[in-house]
């Protein structure tokens, strides 16, 4: 009786100094498990169709003195598949388990515990970007095999696969936030980011492209992410790195901070 | 005793259940209806996608057979639609149906196995050439295309959306999760679907494959379907009929035997 009559006061908030960081650990450490899970889907398939895509242009193009400026082309195309299929998996990844949390309604596990909106900010995106790293590896390990990689500047290539793992993470998250269906989720996906990552100069020098294609280009996040990484590869960009770096963080630190806003106010989250 | 409520009659017009075969294939073609911009916009988008980088990244300029490369790329790349599309309808609305299941309201109707596997695979069938007809107007604005024999296109057409529908059914059947749906895809039709001559001819392949291209359906079938826009092939046209037609056969009479033996759909 004596127990019934004064309830033990949950710990409502294990800190250690300003964070959570037990909660944040368990949810970043529940959504790494999620993806190794699959693994199958999760890496496998990407890397079998980044070499896909690679035996496809060889094939169609080899012994044809191929190239970019004076880089081999499967150099060229190293990198920008790499990328590619770094951005491609943070989207999926953050925009999936938000989107499957909300329509199997057991997000309000994640919105339960006491974790404030910065930490599960703070979660979900680097959960998402130790897979993006992952995939980036596996896959850039798996190229390796069959093309010379060399690399010629690693602090573009760390820099520029963080950025994009970040940038992506953070997209998924407003997608998956601002969709009440995963239909809508693949259409942001197959609308605007598959678009914008093959267009952005996976495939090709943006030089091949008309100026006022190429001006446009300016201004889109994903040819700096594309065209720095591929600096830190071949030493050859189209862009201007300095400025690319500068827009990067910039867009980032604004998107991970809107993030948060939307955790915030519990945006299609809380009613 | 009150005798046991009959069969309507109305059902059954001859042998077969038509209302029911229509009602399902109905409901199977309504699905994917309903979610458009996946199903056939979607495809549409990421096939222009491909027709885009191919020509950017190396120009209008390049031959390939004597074809101009875009000429040679528009049969492969509506090929490709159809069999990545027909097979994506069949095995993802079955393996959806057996995850809720809600299989059941398709089992216990009255439609014989022959029934069913009719309905699912016309299901299939029309979502891929619904697809490639979208995929063709879209390439037809960029790439005007010629067509040399209109045989050859609709019997490839046709044969590669009754294989990948069938295959499809197949997979959904046999499938117990959505992940092995997804394996099938990645590590089976997306591979075959990409590296049997949509982008490339295959004569650019070492001896060894090129001798194991001579058993691939996928091969002939987008060899064919090539054959029927250019006039123009790699491979022997007249054994690609028979294979594709072979091939059918197997997958067809696969499905048939899964309804009719209840595997892993009953209990």
């Amino acid at each position: 009786m004596s127990e019934l009559s004064t309830p033990a006061t949950p710990e409502t908030r294990p800190r250690r100094g300003l964070w959570n960081t037990l909660g944040l650990w368990a949810l970043y450490k529940r959504e790494v498990m999620r993806f190794f899970k699959m693994y199958m889907q999760t890496f496998v398939a990407p890397a079998v169709t980044a070499l896909l895509f690679l035996a496809i242009f060889q094939l169609a193009f080899e012994g044809e003195g191929r190239s970019m400026g004076d880089v081999p082309f499967a150099e060229f195309l190293v990198p920008g598949l790499t990328i590619m299929a770094v951005m491609t998996s943070c989207f999926a990844n953050a925009s999936f388990t938000l989107m499957f949390e909300k329509i199997v309604q057991t997000i309000v596990d994640t919105l339960m515990p006491p974790l404030t909106a910065g930490e599960m900010t703070i979660g979900y995106i680097l959960s998402s970007i130790t897979r993006g790293v992952l995939v980036g590896a596996v896959l850039a390990a798996a190229m390796s095999v069959f093309v010379d990689v060399s690399i010629h500047h690693w602090g573009y290539v760390f820099f520029h696969v963080a950025m994009a793992a970040w940038m992506m993470s953070c997209f998924g998250l407003m997608t998956a936030l601002w969709a009440d269906k995963v239909d809508h989720v693949a259409s942001v996906n197959n609308f605007v980011i598959l678009p914008l990552t093959f267009l952005s100069g996976t495939f090709y020098s943006i030089q091949h492209l008309p100026v006022s294609v190429q001006q446009i280009a300016q201004f889109n996040p994903f040819f700096y992410i594309i065209d720095g990484f591929r600096y830190g590869f071949i030493g050859e960009a189209d862009s201007n790195l300095t400025a690319g770096i500068v827009f990067l963080l910039l867009l980032n630190g604004a998107a991970t901070a809107f993030c948060r806003h939307l955790f915030q106010t519990g945006y299609n989250l809380k009613s | 005793m009150a005798d046991l409520p009959q069969y309507p009659k109305y059902i059954l017009q001859g042998n077969v259940n038509w209302t029911g075969v229509w009602t399902l294939y109905a409901k199977e073609v309504r699905r994917y209806l309903k979610i458009l911009g996946q199903t056939i916009i979607a495809p549409v988008v990421t096939t222009f996608l491909f027709l885009t980088v191919f020509t950017v990244a190396f120009g209008a300029d390049r031959v390939v057979n004597g074809l101009p490369y875009i000429v040679f790329l528009t049969p492969g790349l509506i090929m490709m639609s159809i069999l990545q599309n027909a097979f994506a309808n069949a095995s993802t609305s079955i393996i959806q149906q057996k995850l809720n299941q809600n299989i059941v309201d398709t089992l216990m109707p009255p439609l014989t196995s022959l029934e069913l596997t009719l309905a699912f695979i016309m299901g299939g069938v029309t979502r891929g050439l619904m697809v490639a007809i979208g995929v063709s107007a879209a390439l037809a604005f960029f790439s005007p295309f010629d067509i040399h024999n209109i045989g050859f296109v609709l019997f490839h057409g046709v044969g590669a959306a009754l294989l990948m529908a069938s295959a499809g059914v197949m997979t959904g059947v046999w499938a117990e999760k959505f992940d092995h749906v997804s394996t099938i895809t990645n590590f089976v039709i997306l591979p075959l679907s990409f590296l049997s001559g949509t982008f490339f001819t295959v004569q650019r392949f070492p001896e060894i494959l090129l001798t194991i291209t001579q058993f691939n359906p996928f091969f002939y079938m987008i060899d064919g379907f090539r054959y029927g826009f250019t006039g123009q092939s790699d491979g022997n046209v007249m054994i690609g009929l028979a294979v594709v037609a072979l091939a059918n056969l197997c997958t067809i009479t696969g499905c048939y035997a899964m309804f009719r033996t209840g595997y892993k759909l009953r209990n």
